[in-house]
């Protein structure tokens, strides 16, 4: 395995229980180049959590190889994280300690200078005064950032972080991006795993999906949403001819409207050009072609034709909702003869408000 | 091959039941030097259940009090107890993962996990020699206390308690929550004295006293100098059997594993 790359698996399997029969992770093969910002997408129980426990030595993996930073994650699992930074999904500190002596004592523990503390605190707004608190009063987005800051502060050459935007709210959570931007711009490798689509979209090079404990999809952000269907509303003054007969355009509808003519339809990227061509020919008013996201190009391997919508409860309600509307969407449009797909509705949740929080 | 930054932060999470626990332990070996002069003469020569000791002599009371039920609770508290929750403790609140991340090998935490209690156990075997001697002060019996034999009845006894402070470890390595662990380690210690105990009173179960550890410590002997180095051996044997297991297990487990 070559040490330019941060992270390379090669047939990274992780089964559990008696006989293998929980597959939480099947050949993975995975390389991550030194100075990348790669993003590791899937719902909950995708094998993210898995992957990342198998690199740092946490989990023996059950066949395959992996490296970090050139380095075997079995042999040399204590040098490896001599090197990195880890947030934990889930993040967990000692409730008799206060926010300092936490950090402090990680800090420790690793046995490298915090060089970058104080810049993470200012920008993640965690001032001196709250880390003398105990860190049993701290709330979980607090909590969450003293996570990030121990993770980072050493300002080691590898970051692996799941969900590290769990808990922040949306400002924090673009600063952390920021400070991410930030670690990549003077070399340092970001691997982080999300259920975040549109914070992936903002700031990874790469991304990769995974479904089921295997890699569906490995490929730039900007490449996964070039292949992907966009979304095309026009108005025009004839009904066009021969649109059904364009390869790549799909879920095509004319409707009367006045005396023009809507025509929305969805449509392959290479197929764009051309059905804007027939477009044309029937004078186009208003054209509206809509670009595709990763969050349409993750649902895309979420949502095919053969496989039963399982994930979506586990996914983040916003998340959950549109692709039980995609899904249930796409069984309307199956023609008869398609194979069904089954879909299981994610729970109806109540809205919540944000209690108002007493000052401390 | 210890990591001191995470000795003295487990240390620094237990101090509170250290210190309050030594002092309790302290408190309570200091009465049984001032019941044996208060009680001497009406108790004298009456077997005192359980365990190998009597009122008739200070080093009968002492053993009386080193291994009274209230004393198997302190001790263990002060030993087993700190290492029986170390790892399972710390994979069940969810801290285990990040100490997992930091370059510390899983060998080196156990063996930090494993010093601490066994320093609880020299603790605790220390804090009630340091109370009998202030008893024994108090009640104004200090001559008949064998200040030579202390060391050894403090070695023995941190020897005692620190193989239950591994079989603590063990179990704690074994397990993701602590209740299994704490579980088997207070079942082991519970069986143990239990069979001591019956087998003083019931003749079916006293051929097999000596499958008890407790039926090998036996301060009386040890502070009339008659020492049985083949308990000290005993008890290395139960300590390096639980060691080997828990530096087995730890290393293979899958650790942090999804629930």
């Amino acid at each position: 395995m070559s040490s330019d790359n941060a992270i390379e698996t090669r047939g990274l399997t992780k089964h559990y229980g008696k006989g293998g029969t929980i597959k939480a992770l099947t050949s993975l093969d995975l390389t991550i180049a030194r100075g990348e910002l790669f993003g590791f997408l899937g719902p909950n129980g995708a094998g993210k959590s898995t992957a990342i426990r198998t690199l740092l030595g946490f989990l023996h993996p059950t066949s395959g190889s992996a490296s970090v930073l050139g380095l075997d994650v079995v042999k040399d699992s204590v040098a490896i994280r001599r090197r990195i930074g880890y947030l934990p999904s889930g993040f967990a500190v000692y409730d008799y300690m206060s926010g300092k002596e936490y950090l402090d004592h990680m800090r420790d523990l690793t046995g490298r200078p915090s060089l970058l503390r104080h810049r993470i605190m200012d920008a993640l707004e965690l001032s001196d005064a709250v880390l003398k608190r105990p860190v049993r009063d701290y709330s979980r987005g607090m909590r969450q950032k003293i996570g990030v800051v121990q993770a980072m502060e050493t300002d080691p050459e590898l970051l692996i972080l799941d969900e590290p935007s769990e808990g922040l709210d949306p400002l924090m959570q673009r600063s952390l991006q920021e400070l991410l931007l930030e670690r990549v711009a003077v070399g340092r490798t970001v691997f982080f795993s999300s259920h975040l689509i549109s914070e992936v979209e903002r700031i990874c090079n790469r991304v990769a999906i995974v479904r089921g404990g295997k890699l569906v999809a490995l490929e730039t952000v900007a490449t996964l949403v070039r292949f992907q269907r966009r979304h095309v509303s026009a108005l025009v003054t004839r009904k066009p001819l021969r649109m059904a007969g364009i390869s790549g355009v799909t879920d095509l509808k004319i409707v009367a409207e006045g005396r023009a003519f809507r025509v929305t339809c969805d449509a392959e990227a290479v197929a764009v050009p051309k059905l804007i061509a027939r477009l044309q020919s029937a004078g186009i008013r208003d054209l509206l072609v809509e670009a595709a996201s990763l969050e349409e190009a993750f649902m895309s391997y979420y949502g095919d034709a053969h496989d039963v919508v399982t994930d979506i409860p586990a996914l983040p309600y916003a998340l959950a909702t549109s692709a039980v509307k995609r899904a249930a969407k796409r069984v309307r449009r199956t023609p008869a003869t398609a194979p069904k797909r089954a879909v299981k509705r994610a729970p109806k949740r109540p809205v919540k408000r944000p209690a108002k929080r007493a000052s401390r | 091959m210890i990591s001191r930054t995470l000795f003295f932060r487990l240390l620094r999470g237990h101090r509170v039941r250290l210190a309050v626990g030594l002092l309790v332990v302290v408190i309570w070996s200091l009465l049984f030097p001032v019941i044996y002069k208060a009680f001497q003469d009406s108790i004298a020569g009456k077997p005192i259940p359980p365990g190998a000791g009597n009122f008739s002599t200070l080093a009968g009371t002492i053993s009386v009090g080193f291994i009274h039920p209230i004393s198997i609770a302190l001790f263990g508290i002060l030993s087993a107890g700190l290492t029986v929750g170390a790892l399972s403790g710390e994979r069940q609140r969810g801290t285990l993962e990040l100490l997992l991340s930091r370059p510390l090998s899983r060998r080196k935490i156990l063996a930090t996990m494993l010093l601490e209690g066994w320093l609880g156990a020299a603790l605790v075997s220390f804090a009630y020699i340091v109370g009998t001697v202030i008893g024994a002060q108090i009640a104004g019996v200090q001559d008949e206390l064998a200040f030579a034999q202390l060391p050894t009845l403090w070695a023995y006894g941190a020897l005692f308690w620190g193989m239950f402070a591994t079989i603590g470890i063990a179990a704690s390595a074994s397990f993701d929550t602590t209740a299994p662990s704490m579980a088997i380690t207070v079942a082991f210690i519970m069986g143990n004295y239990i069979l001591e105990v019956i087998g003083q009173f019931w003749d079916v179960v006293e051929p097999y006293r000596y499958l008890s550890l407790f039926n090998h410590f036996s301060p009386v002997d040890l502070l009339s100098n008659t020492v049985d180095a083949s308990a000290a051996l005993i008890f290395m044997v139960g300590t390096l059997i639980a060691g080997a297991w828990a530096l087995y297990i730890f290393p293979r487990r899958d650790l942090a594993a999804p629930n």
